[in-house]
């Protein structure tokens, strides 16, 4: 008797309380979400191949790249990994039956996917065209756009964000099984108390400067206009004080997991297991300290601009920490090129270019020339595309046994894998050059020599999009054919390959015993 | 396990994991006003003069006494949460009631401020006819006046809702130390909400009084 | 959870009404810039007293005291860092713009 047989009903479903299921109410909701914010993506990319605007006007680009960023942002990446895999993952991991709060766990869900309704409701009266970052006072004072509506979807899936954080941080305070000590955890849980810490602190911030935001463009009283006695930078402030750490919600978690999988498959133990976990809430921390960096342009002071370029600056200690570690966990491995291992060390890479081209704009002088260039775009997608979706795709195939008890197809899955690496690399590496010769961001119209990268960049994305949909297929397809996958396929030592797979309802038929970290491999044996 | 069956040392462990997700939550809640607090200051600080100015136009008897009037719910509050504890159901049920009753009394001042000002013509944008100097300040003070009493008026609402709704169940209920996690909670939340409004009352009410 | 004895309550709400008189009383001397920071700092004790006495973080695990800190830490992040900007920040209004 597993979770997946405990009822068949829909109502089972929709109104379970079993942190399981609501995991893969989530990953659905949020394949939804990506593959419309996917459709964006490719008219963006369509209307490019050609200097000229043919394909779409001006109106509809400004809407599809805002629709895309919101979507991408709001409804996939920030719940992608915490909402889906940690829902899944964190009590099994910590050897918990549920959540502390399993009401509040659907509660999220349900109020995700009335987020989800009202960005719907915006596309289809005509969309919003403010960019994701809904600056004023273009938002407030000139769009002729579903700005509102739009930013409503924004506050209320917020909601949804802080009701799973907050989750998250009581069982992972409160549920640990005996034994499991804050350092016997694996770095998987450590990021996602992380998350839920930035998750809990930042989204209220951004829900009442939006609320300021929609007030202040529907009665014209407010804080953010100059001839009202505001100011528009104050939005900015605001904006990013949310924004900024909300990159690290996007990314710590794919952190968790390259963690979790490079130990596996390497057969090694984490290299420097607490040095990992202080990284995290390193990064969790100084990305509160840095989000001036986003507006070095703006007409924010110089000196304030110089305090946060050598506060961006220290980001890169604990992620270099980070990425060393993960290195010297390999070194002397026995290491296996399983699928989920392709995208780890994928998201090492992507992760590692993406983090050191923000160092190129986190350094003020550099930053006047790359601001709202193609630079940035690629600077951004390296993190949360390249980083962050590696991971999540990672993850999924990881722990793909333990969720639904079936194996997915090996050869096929590496052949995704080295697919989407490829794909991504051609639409956004040509990005790069792009943005340093000074094409901006968000034109649908481009100079006629920058053409070029701009079809090579447009050909990768349709070699992503093949990436994309190769695993939806065949994932689709094992969850009903696969071959039946036993409990621990990888021979992996955390807690959640303990029970069966797919789980019993409460997780574990006996209490689990934690005496160690789950890191005890051993390179010289061969698992069976 | 059923809820009956929960033993005093399972239902200490409930009250302190309900307490650390009230305290998270309110962590939330700080965030939030902590928007419109720098809103305030950042608004204040562009025009010292202008915003004592605006702030003579607000009442500050009925904000004072409004003050005491939540100060003495919290006590009733705390002494409700201590009956839950002893399984008192008669005290928890009269101080629930005398709780709810305060907040609606608190509800029913700041109505009558908000009417005094609507007949002032202070409500920017709807009823504004303010023309004295510095009118744009004056403006932008009875708009953070309006947003921020009037978010901190509906978290005392949903308090309100919460408290009658702890005592409808208690009233029913032969043994209240089973909500003690839940009412627990609720103090949490009703203290926050006065302690937002401490710092609410002297930005708004006590700024260049000695005029 | 340990009880608070009820003395303690009724303390706690004198010193708060006390303290409400005390505010009122001393916003009505000039004192200058010190008004506002005599107001801002009474109402830090009051808010202080209901945490300490009413929310019972005086005798609350650490943990919680951590919570309870960790809000204002993560404003003084905000106000702080986007204060160095306004205190510092020149700037050049467009020649139509009202003063």
């Amino acid at each position: 008797m597993s979770y997946l047989t405990e009822g068949f009903t829909l109502g089972s479903w929709l109104f379970t309380k079993d942190h399981k299921r609501i995991g893969i109410l989530y990953a659905l909701a949020i394949t939804v979400f990506f593959f419309l914010g996917g459709i964006a993506a490719t008219l963006i990319r369509l209307e490019l191949a050609t200097p000229a605007g043919d394909l779409v006007g001006a109106d509809t680009y400004n809407k599809l790249f805002t629709l895309h960023g919101v979507v991408m942002v709001w409804f996939f990446l920030i719940p992608s990994i915490p909402s889906t895999l940690g829902n899944f993952l964190v009590p099994l991991m910590i050897g918990a039956r549920e959540v502390a709060f399993p009401r509040l766990n659907i509660l999220s869900w349900w109020i995700y996917v009335l987020g989800g309704l009202f960005v719907v409701a915006t596309l289809v009266l005509g969309g919003v065209d403010t960019g994701w970052t809904f600056y004023t006072p273009y938002s407030t004072m000139f769009s002729n756009s579903y700005v509102v509506m739009a930013a409503a979807g924004v506050f209320v899936v917020g909601f949804s964000s802080i009701l799973t954080g907050l989750n998250f941080i009581v069982t992972i305070h409160r549920m640990r099984a005996p034994g499991m000590t804050w350092f016997r955890m694996p770095l998987f849980v450590w990021a996602m108390y992380a998350t839920s810490l930035i998750l809990v602190l930042a989204t209220p911030v951004l829900a009442m400067t939006l609320t300021l935001m929609a007030v202040e463009r529907l009665w014209h009283v407010g804080i953010f206009d100059p001839a009202l006695g505001g100011d528009p930078l104050l939005f900015q402030h605001l904006f990013w004080f949310y924004s900024h750490p909300a990159v690290y919600i996007m990314v710590l978690p794919a952190m968790g997991v390259a963690s979790e999988v490079i130990t596996c498959f390497a057969r090694k133990r984490v290299f420097g297991y607490r040095f990992m976990a202080y990284a995290i809430l390193g990064i969790a921390g100084f990305g509160f300290l840095v989000w001036g960096h986003h507006m070095f342009v703006s007409g924010q002071s110089i000196y304030a601009g110089m305090v946060f370029s050598l506060l961006s600056y220290m980001v890169a200690v604990p992620s270099a920490i980070k990425v060393f570690n993960w290195t010297a966990t390999l070194y002397k491995g026995s290491i296996e090129f399983s699928a989920p291992m392709i995208y780890a060390l994928g998201f090492v890479g992507l992760f590692t270019i993406g983090g050191l081209t923000g160092l190129f704009l986190a350094a003020l002088a550099v930053d006047v020339h790359l601001t709202d260039t193609y630079f940035v775009v690629a600077h951004f997608h390296y993190i949360m595309v390249g980083g962050t979706v590696m991971a999540y795709f990672g993850g999924l195939h990881f722990w793909w046994p333990k969720v639904t008890g079936r194996m997915y197809p090996e050869t096929l899955a590496r052949v995704a894998a080295l697919v989407m690496f490829f794909g991504f690399n051609l639409t956004f590496f040509p990005q790069y050059i792009l943005g340093y010769l000074g094409m901006p961001r968000r034109y649908h119209e481009y100079s006629p020599d920058l053409q070029l990268l701009n079809v090579l960049s447009s050909a990768g994305a349709s070699i992503l999009a093949v990436g994309y949909l190769m695993p939806l297929a065949y994932l689709t397809w094992a969850m009903f054919h696969g071959k039946r996958a036993p409990s621990n396929p990888w021979h992996a030592k955390g807690l959640e390959w303990a029970t069966t797979s797919p789980p019993p309802k409460d997780n574990f038929d006996a209490m689990p015993e934690v005496p160690r970290v789950p890191y005890e491999y051993d390179p010289r044996e061969t698992p069976a | 396990m059923s809820e009956q069956a929960l033993s005093a040392s399972g239902r200490e462990w409930r009250s302190e994991t309900v307490s650390l997700g009230m305290w998270v939550f309110l962590l939330t809640e700080v965030m939030f006003f902590g928007v419109l607090f720098l809103a305030y200051f950042h608004v204040r600080h562009g025009d010292p003069e202008g915003f004592g100015i605006a702030s003579r136009h607000v009442h500050e008897w009925l904000g004072t006494l409004n003050t005491a009037i939540l100060l003495t719910s919290s006590l009733s509050m705390a002494f409700a949460v201590r009956a839950a504890a002893e399984d008192d159901r008669k005290a928890l049920l009269r101080l629930l009631i005398v709780t709810a009753l305060l907040g609606v009394a608190f509800l029913g001042v700041k109505g009558t401020e908000y009417f005094l000002e609507w007949n002032d013509g202070l409500v920017p944008r709807l009823n504004f006819e303010y023309a004295g100097p510095h009118p744009r300040t004056v403006a932008e003070f009875f708009f953070l006046y309006f947003v921020m009493t009037g978010v901190h008026a509906v978290h005392l609402t949903i308090g309100i809702g919460a408290v009658a709704w702890n005592a409808l169940r208690a009233r029913r209920d032969a043994h209240v130390a089973r909500r003690e996690d839940a009412i627990e909670a609720v103090g949490l939340y009703w203290h926050f909400v006065d302690v937002i409004w401490v710092f609410l009352y002297p930005l708004f009410y006590l700024v260049l009084l000695y005029r | 959870m340990t009880k608070s004895p009820a003395r303690a309550y009724w303390i706690t709400w004198a010193a708060l009404l006390g303290l409400l008189a005390a505010t009122f009383a001393l916003a009505h001397v000039r004192l200058g810039n010190l008004n506002a920071a005599v107001g801002i700092a009474i109402g830090a004790v009051k808010a202080l007293l209901v945490v300490l006495f009413f929310m019972k973080l005086r005798s609350a695990s650490t943990l919680l005291v951590v919570f309870a800190v960790a809000g204002l830490i993560a404003l003084a992040v905000l106000f702080g860092l986007s204060g160095a900007d306004y205190a510092t920040r020149t700037t050049t209004p467009a020649p139509w713009s009202s003063p």
